[in-house]
């Protein structure tokens, strides 16, 4: 239903051009969970933000196409894809605090989204403008309220009339939830949306997300930083660094048996309660700055430590290793 | 379990019941009095400081008049007691409502505020609206096209807009409009030959209750370049608040998520930022109300409008002091009063904030 072919989205900034996505190919089918797993700055997000096209500026998306069920987005005209964004592509976001408009009640902010892409429409009938819209209303906030229900905020018609700050953390990312499922979307981006929360509240949230996925069916792409989380929660995984995919697969293979070095490094960087007393593994060096990162070679160079001479000058590709896994990896040439 | 049992009203606020909003609004107004006080006493204490007796000033420099009814004069006003017991005089009086005579009128202030209150509201009410009819606006559209040709005129014209001088931009105005195109008058509130029965004391107003409309049209007319010169700096300073808050709200997660909403793009701004960019703005405006008692002295004084500002002015020269501590304490009470209402606007605009 989703798939992305050579995407890339490049920031103009005062130090040059940093190439956030850099070629990225992903496919999703319906009804299956990808996770897009990497460190901060590896061009996750930006990957989501393009599908929705609301890069921010100076971004740009400059190359690729965005095959939405068949069609291209990047060729949709602003008002189509207006009407896509939250109907049939739902988006979440990391920091629940920071997402709700703080100055309108949270009822109402789950209504604007029923409200804008007409999902209850109003009677035909009806002898005055503004009685049709009280009831257009009402229905609404029925509709809104059962919303509310299903993502587990309790006591929703009193809720409806809060504001965003009189809820906590996971209360909010549970009505911005409900906003994303009121059109009930296809495909549904989510952006970290753990990250934030604690860790109980966390496991709620998955939940959640895992009920929407089975029971409607919503295809989802699940941002994070945790392969943990990605582990447990995703049917496939792609892993990002520096704005490309170095390896992609179903959940079992990346995890089980993971071939990239950053791969493995991520994995091992995962604390066990099994492991005794023993340092936790840290990949060695940082993301490199992706504004002087050179056109050839490996960018995950410098920190590998399985990284051979050829490393460096070599254009590597998306290798298929096996039915459906693909590693960016000299090793697998 | 969740859907019986709890109901709340279904348009009531945070909890709190109904009466909570009314009851701080009364605590507020109520904290205005000993504010009120200290101005009064700030405010008499002031003008004693000036140089020169009103009696003195009303007599001229080499007097015909004897210094017996100069005595006299004193006296009737009580210039001859010590400066404490003129002052508990005056707080005396003022707590029975009485501000005392103007020396120089020999009517009471109440009556010459009376007087004149119309025709100032009245133009500070149009220099408000239009300050803010094109203040926001222009802000907004301003922090929409950051950057591009258009912001950086509307910025600097709005710059211009600061720190011109009212004065100034009175006379240039009427220079242009008055003098050289012959478009609008110069001075007064309406045609003179025109005569429209008070009702409320606004003129744009009372013409309209008597379907006078070519004294309507004057009254507008007089009304446009002093309302006009005393909103230019309020419009540039909204503007830029405005602008520079909307850019702020702009960066905020919120819109973006409005965005992926598929919340059209103009009522991303419109409502998602502006509401949010509005909350600074308001709090710059209710100072500006500040500026704009400040700025009806120059331009009443320059248009010849019969308000309050002019009137003060000339009591100042006078050292007519009951009319300016009058006066000066009707400024006070008003901007107290002003920002009483941001206050409580606030509490609309903002939820996270309680009177």
């Amino acid at each position: 239903m989703l798939e992305i072919r050579n995407l890339k989205v490049v920031f103009q900034t005062d130090r040059g051009v940093v190439k956030a996505v850099n070629g990225i190919d992903l496919s999703l089918e319906r009804g299956k969970i990808l996770g897009l797993v990497g460190e901060s700055g590896s061009g996750k997000s930006m990957t989501l933000l393009s599908i929705l096209r609301l890069v921010p500026y100076p971004g740009k998306i400059v190359e690729g196409e965005i095959l939405f069920e068949g069609e291209d987005l990047l060729k949709k005209s602003a008002s189509q894809m207006r009407e896509i964004r939250g109907k049939d592509i739902a988006m979440i976001f990391q920091d629940p605090m920071t997402t709700l408009n703080p100055v309108f009640p949270v009822g109402e902010q789950i209504r604007e989204s029923l409200r804008v892409h007409n999902i209850i429409k109003p009677e035909k009938e009806g002898i005055l403008g503004f009685l049709r819209e009280r009831d257009r209303r009402k229905k609404e906030y029925e509709k809104v309220v059962e919303l509310m229900e299903k993502v587990g905020i309790s006591y929703p018609e009193k809720r409806y009339f809060s504001y965003p700050h009189q809820f906590s953390g996971g209360m909010q990312q549970r009505a911005i939830i409900a906003i994303a499922l009121s059109c009930n979307p296809k495909l549904l981006l989510a952006d970290e949306p753990t990250t934030a929360l604690d860790v109980t509240i966390q496991a709620q949230i998955l939940d959640l997300l895992r009920q929407i996925n089975e029971v409607n069916g919503t295809s989802i792409i699940f941002v994070t930083h945790d392969l943990a989380v990605a582990a447990e929660f995703c049917d496939e995984i792609a892993v990002m660094y520096a704005g490309q995919i170095v390896e992609k697969g179903p959940v079992d293979k990346v995890i089980e048996e993971p071939k990239h070095p950053y791969t493995k490094g991520l994995l091992r960087s995962i604390p066990k309660i099994t492991r005794k007393k023993e340092k936790l593994y840290v990949i060695p060096g940082n993301v490199p700055d992706l504004a002087f990162l050179p056109p050839y070679g490996c960018p995950f160079y410098e920190r590998c430590e399985e990284a051979v001479e050829e490393c460096k000058e070599a254009t590597i590709p998306l290798i298929e290793v096996s039915d459906g896994e693909f590693v960016r990896c000299i090793k697998y040439l | 379990m969740s859907k019986k049992g709890v109901n709340a009203p279904f348009y009531s606020k945070v909890d709190g019941g109904i009466f909570m909003r009314e009851a701080k609004v009364l605590k507020r107004v109520l904290y205005t009095i000993p504010i009120m006080l200290a101005i009064a006493i700030t405010v008499f204490i002031f003008m004693r400081f000036t140089p020169g007796d009103p009696v003195d000033i009303m007599m001229g420099k080499e007097s015909m008049v004897s210094q017996q009814d100069i005595e006299l004069l004193k006296k009737e006003f009580n210039l001859d007691k010590p400066i404490y017991t003129q002052l508990y005089i005056f707080l005396a009086n003022l707590l029975k409502g009485d501000l005392g005579k103007s020396i120089t009128k020999g009517v009471p202030v109440i009556e010459l505020i009376k007087e004149t209150l119309p025709a100032t509201i009245e133009l500070a009410l149009a220099a408000l609206t239009l300050g803010i009819l094109i203040g926001i606006p222009i802000g907004i559209i301003s922090s929409v096209k950051q950057n591009s040709w258009l912001d950086r005129s509307i910025m600097a014209i709005s710059f211009t807009g600061i720190s011109m001088p009212s004065f100034w931009l009175g006379l240039i105005l009427i220079l242009i409009f008055s003098a050289k195109l012959n478009l609008l008058p110069s001075q007064g509130r309406i045609n003179f030959l025109i005569y429209i029965p008070k009702v409320t004391g606004f003129y744009t107003i009372d013409s309209l209750l008597a379907g006078d409309w070519e004294a309507f049209l004057s009254s507008i007319r007089h009304l446009f370049l002093p309302a006009l010169t005393l909103s230019a700096p309020l419009s540039a300073v909204l503007a830029r608040v405005m602008r520079s808050s909307m850019l702020e709200v702009l960066r905020n997660d919120y819109v973006v998520f409005a965005r992926a909403k598929g919340v059209p793009e103009k009522l991303v701004i419109l409502k998602h930022a502006v509401r949010n960019a509005l909350i600074p703005t308001v709090t710059v405006l209710g100072m500006e109300v500040g500026a704009l008692l400040g700025g009806n002295m120059i331009v009443e004084n320059v248009f010849g409008w019969p308000g309050i500002g002019r009137l003060v002015v000339n009591a100042i020269f006078d050292r007519d002091y009951p009319l300016v501590q009058g006066v000066v304490m009707f400024y006070a009470f008003t901007f107290v009063m002003a920002n009483l209402l941001v206050d409580i606007l606030y509490t609309y605009l903002d939820p996270k904030i309680e009177l």
